[in-house]
């Protein structure tokens, strides 16, 4: 905190607190801010290990992660096999690399077709206003009473389980969260000084819905985003794991935890490694979120003060 | 579209003619009965006219809806009841592009620079805003900035640049640089330098005023400051409570005011001279009645005229309209009081005692 | 809070019927590295009953000298120099335990936002009695609300009984500053600070405010020292004016003196722009070019000279650019300029 700051913010004129510059905004995300920042830092080392993981496997596994008997089934963790066998004799490194793919790629597809539909619902209902809104928060109000992954379930249901079907679901059920948090920003932002003064201007609604109120949100949008995709990897695990995810036998981590579970007793390590993968790739996305929102709005990190 | 024997006219005819308006906050529940009684409306039956060309100044203290009034003016809310009117069109019921040239016609001065300036957009990109719907090509784009920029006191190195880059008198500024982006007849100030240094604020008053003289804009300047007001404003109405209790000429209202309110409301305002520290009688030291009686003048509770006269009966019966007073120049002053001719001997009276 | 203590070498005795005797007081920040000074090197007194203005801008230092006395400069910011001499202690080295005995009782803080000071959930009786119980007074209810009623009727709150009922949002802006001047008022304080106490209510509520200031310091004999940026109140209600620019004190004497004889061009050029209530205005402001430094960022020399009318007028002459003006620390009417006297008013 510098000595300006320190003396404005004892001192507000005439009673009305003036508004503090936002210091961060989106322009602050830099390599140097990241590496400079503990928890961002290493957030975004897990992540990354996670990506590049889904990524070699596209290319090459240590062994076919469909064919059997690479190994004796029930291998423990050797050399060979660095996370064991299954009861096929598959490896099981090899499953959970392939399956990253699948895991990964629902939930960045699910979050993202739920930012842009939930972005324009929630940008388009707060501005506009009226019986619009009025029937946007609503839905959000009825559909958010329902638990997600409930939700989710009668979605996959209805479509029959497979990797869209779970991303379709999981993109509905985020769409509305996204809109909800989106249009909160926008109906504060609307009244602001500025967006009145490009109304007067004449700017057109899709201009100051663009130019004006959108860059007030992206900073909530990227710790939803992250936030979100934390849930994506999770809940695409769960619904997985209820047999509602990816079929046998191509792999995801829902479907390798729900493999494992049989035999949890006599080889704790067929779902050790999915349910790690699990656990970092959350951590990681959920650490890098925290961290951009500190580095977006400085003021988010500080205390209450 | 003006014939040169309107011309002539022109200045008797209003630019803006606000026509009885009451502006009641309170929305209609859907459901269920409204709670507690009525609340007060921001503005209560309020007419007013402002001519091309001068500076208006609207006048009140906190809650007496001057603010409101602003808004009206500028089509940002619509009146509940009455109508504003500006060269003879209802704001309200304007057609698309009548409205589209009134939105860039009548442009707004905020209060707070730091608000009013969107801090994700750099100076050229706020600007910009202004020259979307005008056919002009980049380059004369970029010299009617750089023009513009220069009008209000800065230079084009300061395009590229954020708002919290600025302080707040160049903010107000570049405020009103962009609302000259769209060559606007009227400005409409909404207490456009109480928030800048006493410095600053010099400032930024000669810099409104050279723009008024040198585009002939009309310039409405909602405000508390009593001196901003005498010194920028030709005319000006005083607000209380909703209600208009006076209109007429800078001399009239700041010298010699007809009104029993606004005499107080200028004897309250320190006088600036140690030698002779303000002498207030009527500023009654009891806070008390903040509230409106429900008949009668909406200033009676507080009224020292009334007092004096020994509490005519009249004032908490009827409520006063705003009627005529006849000046000794022969220009247009409205006064609400029933005892408005009173006001400048009891005035005397009331300090000599 | 730290501080490196150091004394002012000979510093004045109290003065006869001072109350406050500042010497030297420097307040720095730490910024990018190095310390900035918001106040520099202040000296002033204040007497029995006796209400002096602090007036300046924004980033003139006036709210963090008034926070400075209380001892209430916010981390990482310090008193690094000078004493405060108050009741015979020295303020700027009292330990924090003393002090805090000493803040609501001896000395008092009322600020511009009253309702942000209040606790919104207790009432209005709690919450002037609990500045009462802090400092080990009275305790029995019936007694502390007897107190607090006879202290709100002194503010001249109306219907003070059944507000001691209410909380504080259900007040009005004036009340509620009443309220907080009553809650700064009831433990008797020798001195009070009033930083923009009225800068946020309306003309009218103000001059009562303004009013009942005044009348509180004839009647008890309680100074005041009152910063705010408008030299109207100043003429209103101060005794004495202290100017204040770039963290220091630029003119200093009698409000009679320095409104009809201002010595420092920046003093003239704010009493320039306190614009007239009533009669013909000027065509044309005389405006100060810029705006007010920054404490990371003062000029040198005299920190005035980049805006001063007085130094381009004189062909800018290169002392106020190299050397600081001398400052008096006498209670009589000074300026610190170099060229003062070439004004006419001098000392």
């Amino acid at each position: 905190m510098n000595v300006v700051d320190t003396v404005n913010s004892m001192k507000p004129r005439f009673g009305r607190r003036t508004m503090s510059v936002p210091a961060g905004g989106v322009r602050a995300i830099t390599l140097r801010a990241i590496i400079g920042h503990k928890r961002a830092l290493l957030g975004a080392i897990l992540t990354a290990v996670v990506v590049l993981m889904a990524i070699v496997s596209v290319f090459w596994t240590p062994f076919d992660p469909m064919a059997f008997d690479t190994g004796e089934p029930f291998t423990p963790p050797d050399f060979a096999h660095p996370m064991g066998t299954d009861v096929y004799g598959r490896d099981i490194l090899s499953r959970i690399m392939a399956g990253s793919q699948v895991s990964l790629m629902v939930a960045a597809a699910a979050v993202a077709g739920a930012l842009v539909m939930g972005t324009v619902i929630g940008l388009v209902a707060g501005y506009i206003g009226g019986v619009l809104d009025l029937a946007v928060t609503r839905v959000v109000d009825i559909l958010l009473a329902v638990p997600g992954l409930v939700f989710a379930l009668g979605i996959v249901a209805l479509l029959g389980p497979s990797a869209q079907s779970v991303t379709i679901a999981l993109s509905v059920v985020y769409t509305w969260q996204f809109a909800r948090i989106v249009r909160s920003v926008v109906v504060s932002v609307r009244s602001r000084s500025y967006v009145e003064a490009a109304r007067g201007l004449d700017a057109s609604p899709l201009s100051i819905m663009v130019k004006d109120i959108l860059p007030s949100v992206v900073p909530i949008l990227i710790v939803q985003v992250t936030t979100a995709l934390a849930w994506g990897i999770l809940d695409e695990a769960s619904l997985g794991f209820l047999g509602l995810g990816v079929q046998p036998p191509d792999p995801s981590w829902g479907s390798l935890l729900i493999e494992g579970r049989q035999y949890l007793y006599d080889a704790p390590w067929l779902p050790l490694g999915a349910g790690t993968m699990v656990v970092i790739a959350v951590l990681g996305v959920n650490l890098l979120g925290d961290g951009l929102r500190e580095i977006v709005d400085p003021r988010a990190g500080r205390s209450t003060s | 579209m003006t014939t040169p024997d309107e011309t002539s006219a022109d200045a008797l005819v209003p630019l803006f003619s606000v026509r009885n308006v009451t502006k009641d906050f309170e929305r209609k529940r859907r459901f269920g009965r409204k709670r507690g009684r009525r609340s007060r409306p921001a503005l209560d039956a309020v007419s007013v006219d402002i001519y091309r060309g001068e500076a208006f100044g609207i006048v009140g203290e906190s809650g007496s809806g001057k603010t409101t009034l602003g808004r009206l003016l500028i089509g940002f809310d619509t009146p509940t009841e009455g109508e504003v009117h500006f060269e003879g069109r209802v704001v309200a019921a304007m057609s698309r592009p009548e409205r589209r040239s009134f939105r860039r016609r009548v442009q707004m001065v905020f209060q707070n620079p730091f608000a009013s300036l969107n801090p994700f957009r750099t100076i050229r990109d706020t600007l910009s805003d202004g020259y979307a719907r005008r056919r002009m090509s980049s380059a004369e784009r970029s010299a009617s900035m750089t023009e513009l920029l220069a009008r209000v006191g800065l230079n084009e190195s300061m395009l590229e640049r954020y708002p919290h880059e600025f302080s707040g008198g160049q903010r107000q500024r570049i405020v009103l640089a962009r609302a000259l982006t769209v060559e606007p007849s009227v400005l409409i100030a909404d207490e456009p330098v109480s928030a800048l240094d006493v410095s600053i604020q010099a400032q930024v008053l000669n810099l409104l005023n050279s723009l008024k003289n040198d585009l002939g804009l009309t310039v409405v300047m909602v405000t508390h400051d009593l001196r901003v007001v005498n010194f920028f404003c030709d005319r000006i109405a005083v607000l209380y409570m909703g209600h208009i209790v006076e209109v007429g000429s800078r001399e009239a209202i700041m010298n010699d005011s007809w009104h029993p309110y606004t005499r107080m409301l200028i004897s309250a305002a320190p006088n600036g001279d140690p030698e002779t520290r303000s002498e207030r009688p009527w500023v009654s030291s009891e806070l008390g009645a903040t509230e409106p009686p429900a008949e009668g003048c909406i200033f009676a509770p507080r009224c020292w005229l009334r007092q004096q006269l020994g509490n005519p009966e009249r004032c908490t019966i009827e409520q006063p309209t705003a009627r005529p007073i006849l000046m000794e120049d022969g220009a247009a002053h409205l006064t609400a009081c029933h005892f408005a001719e009173e006001v400048p001997q009891q005035a005397k009276a009331a300090v000599g005692a | 809070m730290t501080k490196q203590q150091q004394r002012m070498p000979g510093s004045d005795p109290l003065r006869d019927g001072a109350v406050l005797d500042v010497r030297g007081l420097t307040v720095e920040f730490p910024a990018r590295g190095r310390n900035v000074r918001a106040v520099d090197n202040v000296s002033f007194t204040v007497g029995r009953g006796e209400i002096i203005g602090l007036v300046g801008e924004s980033a003139s230092g006036k709210s963090t000298l008034g926070l400075a006395l209380m001892r209430m400069i916010p981390a990482p910011g310090v008193v690094s120099a000078g004493t405060i001499a108050f009741g015979g202690r020295d303020l700027a080295s009292l330990p924090e335990a003393e002090m805090r005995e000493l803040r609501g009782k001896a000395l008092s803080l009322i600020v511009q936002d009253a309702l942000a000071t209040m606790n919104p959930v207790t009432t209005i009786e709690e919450q002037i009695t609990e500045v009462i119980r802090d400092h080990g007074g009275d305790r029995s209810r019936k007694s502390l609300r007897a107190r607090a009623t006879e202290m709100l009727r002194e503010v001249r709150l109306p219907n003070a009984e059944q507000s001691l009922n209410r909380y504080p949002h259900q007040l009005s802006g004036g009340m509620q500053q009443r309220v907080a001047i009553a809650e700064g008022l009831i433990l008797g304080p020798e001195l009070i600070i009033a930083d923009e106490p009225t800068t946020a209510l309306d003309v009218t509520v103000q001059a009562q405010i303004l009013a009942l200031l005044r009348d509180i310091c004839d009647t008890r004999g309680t100074s005041i020292i009152f910063v705010t940026h408008d030299l109207a109140t100043v003429a209103e209600i101060c005794d004495r004016v202290m100017v204040m620019y770039a963290g220091r004190i630029v003119e200093s004497g009698t409000v009679s003196a320095v409104f009809s004889k201002p010595a420092h061009p920046y003093t003239k050029a704010l009493l320039s722009g306190l614009l007239p209530l009533s009669g013909e205005p000027p065509a044309e402001l005389e405006a100060l070019p810029g705006q007010p430094p920054r404490p990371d960022a003062w000029p040198t020399g005299c920190r005035f000279h980049p805006r001063c009318p007085l130094w381009r007028a004189l062909g800018e002459p290169e002392i106020c650019t190299t050397t600081d003006p001398e400052v008096d620390e006498s209670d009589s009417h000074w300026a610190a300029c170099h060229f003062a006297d070439l004004e006419g008013a001098g000392r």
